[in-house]
């Protein structure tokens, strides 16, 4: 029964507690977290003397021309340059070893941490999320946050430093040029900012309606049969030509805003490389004294080789700006996605193992008292209402109802993968709440309505019922759950691989498969949560059969779609919206339950049994 | 990038650039022909100012050398040259800048409408498939041609296109340029590059290893995740937390 998105949890998490909480995820790559802004910090530094040096270089051969510039002084100026390139790309290879390092390390911490979370959650917890909510999670935003992390340890430490060198580097070269680079620095930052500010909401709407339209189309290739046996295709077609028009012109508004900043970027550069260009010429031609310009260290310093490494200077600082615009737009972007990170590990589980848990489970009796139960502390109403049931040791039970009668609900409460609300729930003469939670689930085995089987194969599959099951033993639970003469039968027999999610085995295969695997457990409590509906009504009673006749002692509750599958029951629970309708034998109900009576003879209209 | 160890995927043919391109044409003839157009034109005009900032060196070395004209009214005599190869220089920005301007607008237009008429025709030819298609494929398989592939074609149609054309032109237009100046020089960047070529390719070639093996892993750790958080509930019941 889960929960509309976002109940609960609709308290916004600052960035602070976010960023403290996802940081003790770095633990161990901390020393790589620290070096690659580092290394990138020196990788700068190096970078940015390239030019300088480079400047010098061509000087020096120009305003000796004519002398003699001896050869072994461009060597050691081609030296020097070579050196610090060699220095640059070490540093930046580095830097970019240690981000890898620091971020694929941060990520699988993280994924680690968020997987043992959810592991602690209760059912509550997971109703909460929704499953693919918490696959997203793990998967996609993890991955979003990795690329924000590394782009903040290396990116954003980057831009912002080879801006600052540039520009005091260019100040150093010549000061009245720098300038220029100083006065285009704001314009263009706004320019970006304002371009971020008025696409990023837009994109961040747009995302989650591009999201919606890859919902709608899972939810047609999940539902094609029934789109197909009514003839809607055309239907879809057209609704989907709508939503896909809808969302292309909501994207190309949005992408056109968006196409603006790379004339704006070029438009600086252009004007930064024209103004630099101009006025370099300009001052050097107006030099009061040229003959200032022949010498190397002229008061001035300005000639033709330092212009041109001041634009390279001025490209670099431009670049960087766009840079840590892209820079910033990632981050924003993941902040999302860490926040629902951090939702999942923040949450608490809300079932807690008792102080002094109780490991024994003394029999198989189960005892509602007077309880009441709701999914979410908020909601108006109860799902169960005042239930009193008392169930002996070794009793079949059948509970039959309606959807939505809470048949579920009830069940769930015996292995507390709930808590009540109100009154109490025991097992064995102890409230659940008393048991250590592994012992109570060992005791009370459910096979849940909506039963998965995971990737490995059936002996591998059966084993989670039992870590120590010897092959007798699930062959003799296999026969049991009468799956034993569909196994038999695979080439493979019980080393068959179930392919992740159970697809190549049938509906009525699989839940029996399930009803084997809790079987195992040797439980004193079995609990069959509509865990028959796809198995045929014949081997459905061999199966009950089974249960009479070799585990008399353990407790069977049985929740059932069919009146056959209960017939037989010692008692026989009808509810109806939260309550007990009705309790007893199956003729008994007959002819006092209106209720039972009723799906009874639909299901055996003219004398013919309804299969489903 | 994704990674398909099931292998059920057809793999990618040679040719789906050109298909790609051929039916961008198709959907948008006139628009996209303009926005080529304005690529190539704003290719060419970004890899000429290095050729003006060279006149203009130029003609400040030569009113250095110039001891003829006394230092005050050097600028007088030589200004003029600086102003007029400066206006060149503006006027081809300028014209840079508008085809930049519309390229870019046409190429949102474009990619965007594209990505739709890609999107309908893909769910139109779905719909009309039998169900034993969708019972013999992975429904995984089906979604990720309306995400991931369509977002690859997206960054192909409006970034690797308009950049693989940008490059190559301004890659022959500066070799060009380049040959001009210096046959030798051009000669020994030439040679740089084979250089750069050879360390990527081999540096490259090993990492490409690597990100297919981490790919792959990244694959089976999201297979794993889905599997086990779908089945969350059961592991509860068996509590198989561990």
């Amino acid at each position: 029964m889960p929960l509309p998105y976002g109940q609960g949890f609709t308290q916004k998490t600052g960035g602070e507690v976010l960023l403290k909480r996802l940081a003790k995820s770095i633990r161990e790559f901390k020393t790589a977290s620290i070096l690659s802004p580092l290394f990138v910090s020196l990788e700068v530094v190096f970078e940015c003397l390239i030019p300088f040096i480079i400047a010098k270089l061509v000087s020096a051969i120009d305003v000796k021309e004519g002398l003699t510039i001896s050869l072994s002084e461009i060597l050691i100026y081609g030296g020097v340059l070579v050196g610090i390139s060699l220095l640059s790309l070490l540093c930046g290879a580095l830097s970019g070893a240690f981000c890898a390092k620091a971020s694929a390390g941060f990520a699988r911490n993280l994924r680690k941490d968020l997987y043992y979370k959810v592991q602690e959650f209760s059912f509550e917890n997971i109703d909460k999320f929704s499953t693919p909510s918490l696959v997203t999670r793990m998967t996609t935003d993890i991955t979003n946050v990795q690329f924000a992390f590394m782009m903040i340890i290396r990116i954003a430490i980057r831009a912002p430093m080879m801006m600052i060198f540039s520009l005091v580097m260019a100040f150093v070269m010549n000061a009245t040029l720098a300038w220029i680079f100083v006065a285009v620095i704001p314009p263009l930052a706004l320019i970006l900012l304002f371009i971020m500010w008025k696409v990023l909401p837009s994109f961040r709407r747009l995302f989650k309606k591009y999201d919606a339209l890859n919902e709608s189309v899972q939810e047609n290739i999940a539902g094609i049969r029934v789109v197909k046996s009514y003839v809607r295709e055309e239907y879809e077609k057209k609704k989907f030509d709508e939503a896909s028009e809808n969302l292309c012109k909501d994207f190309t508004r949005a992408e056109r805003i968006l196409a603006w900043n790379n004339p704006a970027m070029q438009f600086f550069f252009y004007a930064v490389l024209s103004t630099v260009l101009f006025l370099g010429s300009y001052l050097i031609m107006r030099a009061n004294n040229m003959e200032l310009l022949r010498l190397p260290d002229s008061a001035e310093g300005l000639n033709v080789a330092v212009v041109s490494q001041l634009i390279v200077y001025g490209m670099q600082i431009l670049m960087s700006l766009m840079m840590l615009s892209m820079v910033f737009v990632m981050i924003v972007m993941s902040i999302e996605s860490a926040r629902r990170i951090c939702e999942v590990l923040g949450e608490e589980s809300t079932l807690h193992n008792p102080e002094h848990p109780v490991y024994e489970v003394a029999d198989g009796s189960v005892d509602f008292n007077g309880v009441s139960f709701k999914y979410a502390q908020n909601a108006e109403k109860n799902v169960l209402e005042d239930i009193d049931l008392h169930i002996k040791s070794g009793e079949t039970i059948g509970i039959i109802g309606g959807t939505g009668s809470s048949k579920t609900s009830l069940v769930n409460l015996i292995s507390r993968l709930y808590d009540v609300t109100e009154g109490g729930v025991s097992v064995g003469g102890l409230d659940v709440r008393e048991y250590d939670l592994t012992a109570l689930r060992n005791q009370v085995a459910v096979v849940l309505q909506k039963n998965v089987l995971f990737s490995g194969t059936i002996k591998e599959n059966l084993r989670w019922g039992n870590e120590n099951a010897t092959e007798e033993e699930m062959v003799e639970a296999c026969k049991l759950a009468q799956a034993d003469e569909f196994i038999s039968n695979f080439p493979q027999g019980y080393d068959t691989y179930i392919e992740q999610g159970g697809t190549n085995v049938s509906g009525g295969q699989k839940q029996r498969l399930c009803i084997a695997r809790a079987l195992l457990k040797k439980p004193k409590v079995l609990i069959l949560d509509d865990s028959t509906s796809a198995v045929d009504t014949k081997t459905d009673a061999l199966i009950r059969k089974g249960f009479k006749q070799f585990i008399p002692e353990t407790t069977k509750i049985i929740i059932a779609q069919r009146t056959s599958s209960v017939e037989d029951a010692d008692r026989i629970i009808v509810m109806e919206s939260g309550k007990i309708n009705g309790i007893g034998t199956h003729k008994e109900l007959l002819k006092s339950n209106k209720i039972y009576a009723e799906v009874y003879h639909s299901q055996n209209k003219g004398g013919k049994k309804d299969e489903e | 990038m994704r990674n398909n160890p099931s292998g059920k995927r057809p793999p990618v043919r040679k040719g789906v650039l050109g298909r790609v391109i051929k039916s961008v044409f198709h959907f948008y003839p006139a628009m996209m022909t303009v926005a080529l157009l304005c690529i190539i034109f704003n290719a060419v005009v970004s890899s000429l100012p290095s050729i003006f900032m060279q006149q203009i060196f130029a003609v400040i070395e030569e009113a250095i050398k110039d001891s003829t004209v006394p230092a005050a009214s050097v600028w007088a005599v030589y200004g003029g040259k600086v102003v007029t190869a400066m206006c060149i220089l503006i006027g081809l920005y300028v014209l840079s800048l508008i085809s930049c301007a519309v390229y870019k607008q046409l190429m949102a237009i474009i990619t965007q409408g594209y990505l739709n008429k890609m999107r309908d025709s893909m769910f139109n030819g779905m719909q009309d498939l039998p169900i034993r298609y969708f019972d013999t494929h992975n429904h995984g398989d089906i979604m990720s041609y309306y995400t991931n592939d369509i977002d690859t074609l997206r960054q192909m149609v409006s970034e690797s296109m308009p950049q693989l054309l940008t490059s190559a032109i301004m890659v022959l237009t500066l070799f060009g340029i380049m040959i001009y100046y210096s046959i030798w020089l051009t000669l020994i960047v030439l040679a740089g590059i084979a250089f750069i070529i050879l360390v990527t390719k081999i540096v490259g070639g090993g990492a490409a290893k690597y990100f297919i093996g981490q790919q792959r892993a990244v694959a089976k750790a999201e297979g794993f995740i889905e599997e086990y958080m779908n089945g969350q509930k059961v592991v509860k019941v068996f509590c198989h937390e561990e």
